[in-house]
């Protein structure tokens, strides 16, 4: 009985404990700042994302003679505060290594993409197709924007 | 607890939860919103599901070209009231002269109040790069094969290098095709020359690859 009326123990002193959530208030903080900071600084990335592919057309697409199409698939991402407009016939184009250029063209794509605005932290993915000679098979996929963002990234296929 | 377990303890979990946080901030939060915001596409004139539209990969169907269509708000300051003129007491002298009649003074001109510094607009983006507004007359001086745009739906498109891959051939793209509205003519509702045919919902699909922009006015 008398173990039953016996208050219970007083926990158990812990200096520590105000450092600790200190710390962690002050880590949110930090936290916060930083995610604004690299959000702010953030640019819209565009890129590859899978091997690249061949196509000689379909019923409705044909490249021409000694003509393929090139299709990638990219994925465009945009991790800033504010809209960012994705139009990939004035924005994309691929080079050979003589520096000729291979604008977007038109294919049969299983998931083409389509341009628009990418939303603050929304992710695109999908196809594009450009026509190109036959015998040529090395390329850099060229992104480039002409509006406040200023972005030029190129990457070797 | 020593001082140093407490220091160690608290550095341990000021990491931590910076980590988390920035994360938190940069990956998870971002992906939720994306989630949530729908993003609806260009469709095909009539209501036939199309094949090959994909709702997440499409061309905005709300032009949200903020930075070119925002409106400056200007809060209206309040008017500074008139101050009232002092008045002069007249002098009093001991001979009966006749006293001067006090003129008064006129009542300072209010200094006229600073306009509000607008607000610094986005600048514009040109004609002709992604997401930048066109007029009708931008878009009507690119009438060629070699370049062509196009409007449809109050959108415009560079067709250029799809000229020369039209399946029905690259007779349509003229200066009566390149440059124009070919809203009616893609619809089926008019004939370009003496051709009158609609498209395919994939047409469609690949028309929104070449949207550039929203068409004003």
């Amino acid at each position: 009985m008398s173990n039953l009326r016996k208050k219970p123990e007083k926990s158990r002193n812990t200096p520590g404990a105000p450092w600790i959530v200190g710390a962690a208030f002050l880590a949110i903080i930090t936290g916060i700042l930083i995610v604004w900071i690299v959000r702010q600084h953030a640019i819209p990335s565009v890129s590859v994302v899978s091997p690249v592919s061949y196509s000689n057309g379909s019923e409705s697409y044909q490249p021409g003679t000694s003509r393929k199409y090139v299709i990638i698939e990219i994925e465009v991402k945009n991790p800033t505060t504010r809209a960012f407009n994705f139009a990939p016939v004035v924005q994309t184009y691929l080079s050979d290594d003589k520096g000729n250029r291979y604008d977007m063209a038109p294919a049969e794509l299983s998931n083409p993409l389509a341009a628009g605005v990418i939303l603050p932290g929304e992710t695109k993915r999908g196809q594009l197709s450009y026509n190109v000679p036959v015998d040529v098979t090395k390329f850099v996929f060229h992104f480039v924007t002409d509006d406040s963002y200023n972005i030029s990234y190129t990457q070797s296929l | 607890m020593s001082l140093k377990k407490i220091i160690s303890v608290s550095l341990i979990s000021y990491v931590a939860v910076t980590i988390l946080v920035v994360v938190y901030g940069l990956y998870v939060a971002p992906v939720r919103v994306a989630q949530t915001i729908p993003n609806p596409g260009i469709q095909p004139p009539d209501s036939r599901p199309a094949s090959g539209v994909s709702g997440g990969t499409s061309a905005p169907a709300t032009d949200t070209k903020d930075s070119t269509s925002a409106t400056q708000t200007t809060t209206p300051t309040p008017t500074p009231t008139p101050t009232t003129a002092p008045t002069t007491t007249p002098k009093t002298t001991p001979t009966p002269t006749p006293t001067p009649t006090p003129t008064p003074t006129p009542a300072p001109t209010p200094a006229p109040a600073p306009a509000p510094a607008p607000a610094p607009a986005p600048a514009p983006i040109a004609c002709g790069s992604a997401g930048g507004t066109c007029t009708a007359a931008q878009v009507a001086a690119h009438n060629t094969k070699t370049n062509c745009w196009m409007i449809y739906s109050g959108k415009y498109y560079i067709v250029t290098s799809y000229v020369s891959q039209h399946p029905g051939g690259s007779t349509s793209f003229n200066s009566t095709s390149c440059g124009h509205d070919v809203t009616a003519y893609l619809k089926g509702s008019a004939t370009l020359g003496s051709q009158r045919h609609t498209h395919s919902g994939s047409a469609y699909t690949i028309l929104s690859s070449y949207y550039v922009g929203p068409v004003s006015g």
